[in-house]
């Protein structure tokens, strides 16, 4: 990521050379920017965790002159800013210049020992932030009250605890028991500034595993746990302590004596701190020693010489220690057993037990009064990260407020580096108005725009950063005004990567884009319409997807949405246009498969739907028969049934021939109907209707089936009935021939729906009159055939000159009429040979194309015939029954179109089998009567298959 | 140098003639652009439409199948210059039925296969209504069903007629395509065994495989460039009758005459005598 519009460079955070302006820019980062903190400890070595401590470096590091510039900056450099505003503030409080004096030099070395200390046992963050925290909170309460020299620090917490140990003086005079507030205050502040700076130090480390900190249970436990045995072993050292304290009375010794103690428990404390975080107990040791050595030298001093510096210093020093070990003790122990934030708890925990263990000891304060406080300052401190932005919120509004202003006036992008979102990466709080300065930065500075939306989609305002995102995708997305833009739209847009209502929306304009791309690839501009067409339709139902919506972002993107549909359709014209130009003709015909209702080119057939809607008002409920010759369109009726009867009427259409024939038992007979059934509601009036699961039918199939046909009855309105329609049932009479499904149940099955439910009116439909199963006439009775035939005139007619609106090709007068007078108006067969002249045309010039001719007809007749040659070789073979038959055909074909041989001829030609042969031809519709006793072809093409 | 001279035995070149064995590599499928402008048109649009290509033995059908199931998705740098792919739109599905292959000739294992090239679920058991439901419930891609010699089909015993129309129902839905090859005529595979055979009545378009066109033929010569000089590509013609399995065969003798280094007129007898057993596509 390139954050070089932040003025950063790439490797690393680097501070100024001014050392006024670094050390103040260290400080911001700990409190508000820990992330360049991070880059900064990165940039010294990039295995130094953030949060390192003094005691976690190599020799290597020491040499590093950007951790010693760290260093310096941080103990040194803040120690005499803390110590001048303190000494400002006492100023200002008219502070005696001894008390000034002596509390500046307390504060200096609180801070820098107490830092430093911090930075080695703890973390170097730590270290600053508490150093800092604790010169301004835990010194100026030194000057509140009117205190004698003397007795300032008899405050000092080291002295009073060493008092009460070695004089087990429980009535003696100490401010404890006096209730001095200091030293309340000093507990309380001591403990937030241990919370806040452990808080500080925590936004440091980088928490990989997304965890909540309050979320390890785990490290709270031990943390705990730790800091109570840590309270307990002072405890436990203090109880040791007091009998042989007792036996002092000699006030030299008595000096000798605590300050003996304090310099040695102290060298131990930090030896063993020390050698529990390095291992290195030679070096422990040596610490150890030099801290007592540096204490008792200036414990000396001090006794000595007694003036208001050394006093200072030496309170200084051991209040640092103090409080820095009390909370370093517990810290290390828990962060070796569990983690950091184990290890921060114990320390809080740890020495603010310590604390309030001793004012209670020493009855200066119920406990009633002490903890809630204590509480309060541990959560206050523990909860910076809260109210700190919190409370600044309004301000860097403000601000940002006026950086947009700025911006907006001198369009600038350095400015942006100013914006609250760059600089407090702790501010959770959306700063509103911040997406729509990124939209306008990107706009106007696209690499700068984009650097920045990246640099906050990782961090709290990532909101914005999406916000933005979605609406420049969302513009980049409304700029496309060609199809080609939004052919390439789906490379430029980033948010669909995103998580959110908005990306799935994304998606599908990349998923377009990407469609259009593949269409603009396709050579043929044919083909490209088509996918086109395609794209089209998914516009259509993204549209109304977010016509429907109420998500906010449907209104932002759905105006886009329409342009692009726009822009789609138009060039779905063009191409449209261009195809015309190449003028290839579309062949709509389909050939040798029923026609569904999708299909525009079903024509007709109008009488026979009111002959069979007649039929089904009949009061007498007769099945209905739908006999016709092999694709003279049987199946393409009963699929378009749902649109020629009125919508009272339900089609439910089973194809015998495909599962409910292969059906192994009853039951799955039934299942198999039923499914049908479902299916044909769905697809015919958009009714859905209970499922019969296989299960209960196995139990007891026609009970169910029959309770489930209830179970239907009910949920139609009144006035609908429902059309079973069984097609091809010669299937099933196979079935039942071959014994593979039970005749009594299926055909008593369908009688007993006849008989008893009116609303359930059945259809079967076949080739063969039911005349020819003498098994179904047995069960089916009073059965009325509706015959299906040839097209009529008008309906031919319009299958041949305009079997789809858009069918661009004309014909000639005679040579409509001439595939008329060929096809006879059969469907199938019209349709065959309508097909081949669409072919035909396309193979000549397209001054030519798009008129058909009759030499076009006649030229298409061969073709035709090869079509349809599974059609007419089953005539051939399955349909005409003899020999005598097919001998009879074939005289009648060779005698020439519309020729009509009489009977006698017939009969005196083919005397054997004649009458079943003419039957059979008669019954198959291939020759009629015409005149008396004279037979011709029914249809000119079956005949020309015949010569 | 010419290219007789590059194949002297010294260079190693493959020859580039196949003989035997179908066509896989659309790159070396020649020719059939009318059957394939016929086939790509019907298509092209929905409802799919069922086609029967009916051709001699050795005249091409299965190296057809292959073409087909293979060029749509071959991307172009894979085929020759001006070799076309865009017949139709990308999005088709292919499956290659060769009912020789042993598992096609048993129903489990075919619907299985089926299922799994179109990456449906395979039911347990695998029977035809199952895979009938599985095809209504989730088939929504076009997809075609090339069926290698149908007559093989036919006669398997675990194909029964109940599978037939169940494929014939299949076929009516219009999501499934069919193309099957038969080198018999259509009045010869509708009966079986005296039986009808309802399957083939939806089938709206049957189509002959011919010999190459003159133009396939020379551009099927041409594609090794230099190698057969003018006299020589007429008598391939000639002999071959423009059959592409014969015109395999006349080139790969030539070629190899070629490599062996051979000027006389020895191959033209080795290679008559090759097609001898093609005679009935003469």
């Amino acid at each position: 990521m390139n954050n070089s519009f932040l003025g950063v460079s790439l490797k690393g955070e680097v501070l100024p050379k001014n050392i006024v302006l670094a050390s103040l820019l260290l400080m911001f980062w700990l409190i508000f920017k820990p992330s360049a903190w991070r880059r900064y400890i990165t940039n010294i070595d990039a295995d130094l965790a953030a949060n390192f401590a003094l005691a976690n470096l190599k020799l290597q590091h020491w040499q590093n002159s950007a951790l010693q510039k760290l260093l310096i900056l941080g103990h040194g450099l803040w120690s005499v800013w803390i110590t001048a505003i303190v000494a400002i503030v006492l100023m200002l409080l008219s502070t005696p210049s001894d008390k000034l004096i002596l509390i500046s030099c307390y504060t200096l070395f609180l801070v820098a020992v107490g830092g430093f200390l911090s930075s080695m046992l703890v973390s170097v963050a730590f270290g600053i932030i508490a150093g800092a925290m604790a010169g301004l909170l835990l010194s100026i309460p030194i000057a509140i009250g009117d205190y004698q020299l003397e007795e300032l620090l008899i405050f000092n917490m080291v002295e009073n605890i060493a008092i009460v140990v070695l004089l087990n003086t429980p009535d003696a005079s100490n401010p404890f028991q006096n209730h001095d507030n200091r030293s309340f205050y000093t507990i309380i502040l001591a403990i937030f500034t241990a919370s806040c700076a452990a808080s500080i130090m925590l936004n440091t480390k980088k928490n990989t595993n997304g965890q909540k900190y309050y979320h390890q249970i785990g490290s709270i436990i031990i943390g705990i746990f730790v800091s109570a045995i840590a309270i307990f072993i002072i405890a436990f050292l203090v109880s040791i302590l007091i009998p042989r304290a007792a036996l002092i009375d000699n006030s030299i010794l008595y000096v000798i004596a605590y300050d003996g103690m304090i310099a040695l428990l102290f060298g131990f404390a930090i030896a063993i701190i020390w050698a529990l975080l390095t291992l290195r107990w030679k070096q422990a040791l040596l610490i150890g020693i030099s801290t007592i050595l540096v204490l008792t030298i200036f414990t000396w001093l001090k006794n000595d010489f007694s003036n208001p510096i050394l006093i200072g210093v030496h309170g200084g020093i051991e209040n640092a220690m103090l409080y820095i070990l009390l909370f370093a003790f517990p810290y290390v122990l828990a962060k070796k057993i569990a983690n950091t934030w184990a290890g921060i708890l114990a320390g809080i925990l740890g020495s603010a037990g310590t604390y309030v263990a001793f004012v209670i000891i020493m009855e200066s304060y119920a406990l009633t009064t002490i903890v809630p406080w204590t509480i309060l300052a541990l959560l206050a401190g523990l909860t910076i990260n809260w109210w700190r932005p919190f409370l600044l919120y309004p301000f860097e509004a403000v601000w940002n407020l006026l950086i947009c202003r700025a911006y907006e006036r001198r369009k600038t992008s350095r400015i942006i580096r100013w914006h609250s979102a760059f600089w407090d990466e702790l501010q959770y709080i959306p700063l509103y108005g911040l997406e729509n300065y990124l939209v306008i930065l990107t706009e106007r500075y696209p690499t700068v725009g984009k650097n920045a939306i990246e640099y906050l989609s990782i961090n709290s305002q990532r909101w914005a950063a999406k916000e933005a995102q979605i609406e420049l995708d969302a513009r980049r997305l409304q700029n496309n005004t060609s199809v080609e833009g939004i052919s390439k739209a789906h490379s430029k847009l980033a948010a669909g990567e995103l998580e959110g209502p908005a990306s799935a929306l994304l998606r599908s304009f990349s998923r377009i884009s990407l469609d259009v791309q593949a269409a603009l690839k396709q050579k043929s501009k044919y083909n490209q319409r088509l996918v086109f067409n395609k794209v089209e339709e998914n516009l259509d139902g993204l549209l109304r997807e977010l016509t429907r919506s109420s998500e906010p972002y449907a209104i932002r993107f759905r105006p886009i949405a329409e342009t692009w549909r726009q822009i789609i359709a138009n060039h779905i014209k063009v191409l449209s246009e261009i195809v015309e130009a190449n003028q290839e003709i579309i062949n709509p015909y389909v050939t040798a498969i029923p026609l569904t209702e999708d299909q525009e080119i079903f024509v007709g057939r109008s009488g026979i739907s009111e002959r069979i809607e007649r039929l089904l008002l009949d009061k007498r409920r007769p099945p209905l028969l739908l006999y016709g010759q092999r694709r003279t369109g049987k199946t393409s009726l009963l699929n378009n049934l749902g649109k020629l009867l009125p919508t009272n009427m339900i089609p439910l259409f089973v194809d015998l021939q495909g599962p409910v024939s292969s059906s192994k038992d009853f039951p799955g007979f039934l299942y198999n109907i039923s499914r049908a059934i479902l299916n044909s509601a769905k697809r015919h009036r958009q009714i859905i209707l209970p499922v019969l699961t296989r299960e209960k039918l196995f139990e007891d199939p026609f009970s169910y089936f029959d309770e489930w046909l209830d179970e239907i009855e009910e949920q139609i309105d009144e006035n609908q009935s429902l059309l079973l329609m069984l097609d091809e049932f010669s299937v099933l009479d196979y079935v039942l021939a071959k014994g593979l499904l039970d005749e009594a149940l299926v055909l008593g099955m369908f009688r007993h729906i006849i008989q008893h439910r009116p609303r359930i009116k059945i259809l079967l439909s076949d080739s063969n009159s039911i005349d020819e199963f003498e098994r179904w006439a047995s069960y089916l009775i009073n059965v009325q055939t509706v015959h299906i035939s040839y097209l009529e005139t008008e309906e031919t007619l319009q299958l041949i000159q305009q079997p789809t609106p858009d069918f661009n090709l004309c014909y000639e007068e005679n040579a409509c009429q001439r595939v008329l007078t060929i096809t006879r108006g059969h469907p199938a067969l019209t349709q065959y040979l309508c097909s081949e002249i669409v072919n035909l045309k396309n193979k000549q010039d397209i001054s030519i194309r798009h008129l058909v001719q009759i030499s076009d007809v006649e030229a298409a007749i061969p073709e035709a015939l090869q079509n349809g040659s599974f059609f007419l070789s089953d005539i051939h073979k399955n349909q005409v029954k003899t020999k005598t038959a097919l001998a009879m055909l074939k005289y009648i074909a060779a005698q020439g179109e519309a020729a009509i041989v009489s009977e006698q001829e017939l009969k005196v030609k083919f005397p054997k089998d004649f009458e079943a042969s003419k039957a059979n031809l008669l019954q198959r519709e291939l020759i009629e009567e015409a005149g008396e006793n004279a037979y011709r072809f029914q249809v000119e093409l079956i005949r020309r298959y015949f010569i | 140098m010419n290219l007789s001279e590059s194949l002297a035995p010294t260079k190693i070149v493959s020859n580039p003639f196949v003989i035997g064995n179908p066509i896989i590599n659309p790159r070396q499928f020649f020719g059939r652009e009318y059957i394939l402008k016929r086939i790509f048109d019907v298509w092209r649009t929905t409802p799919l439409q069922h086609i029967a290509i009916i051709g001699q033995k050795r005249s091409g059908k299965t190296s057809l199948l292959h073409y087909l199931s293979r060029i749509i998705d071959t991307p172009a740098q894979n085929l020759r210059p001006n070799q076309r792919n865009d017949w139709i739109i990308p999005c088709y599905q292919w499956v290659y039925i060769d009912f020789q292959d042993p598992r096609m000739a048993y129903q489990e294992s075919l619907l299985r296969y089926i299922l799994s090239k179109i990456g449906l679920p395979i039911p347990q058991p695998c029977d035809l209504v199952a895979f009938t439901e599985i095809i209504d419930q989730y088939l929504d891609i076009p997809t075609i069903i090339l069926l290698d010699e149908i007559k093989a089909g036919f006669n398997c015993p675990d194909l029964d007629d109940h599978f037939w129309w169940g494929m014939r129902s299949l076929g009516c839905g219009g999501k499934l395509g069919f193309l099957l090859t038969a080198h018999q005529p259509p009045q010869e595979i509708v009966q079986d065994d005296g039986k009808p055979s309802p399957f083939f009545n939806i089938f709206g378009h049957v189509l002959n495989l011919e010999p190459f066109t003159e133009e396939e033929a020379l551009d099927f010569i041409s594609s090794i460039p230099q190698i057969f000089d003018k006299k020589e590509i007429q008598w391939i013609i000639d002999n071959s009758r423009k059959w592409p399995s014969l015109l395999q065969i006349i080139c790969h003798s030539r070629f190899t005459a070629l490599e062996e280094g051979k000027k006389d007129h020895s191959w033209k007898i080795e290679a008559l005598q090759r097609i001898k057993p093609y005679r009935d596509l003469l």
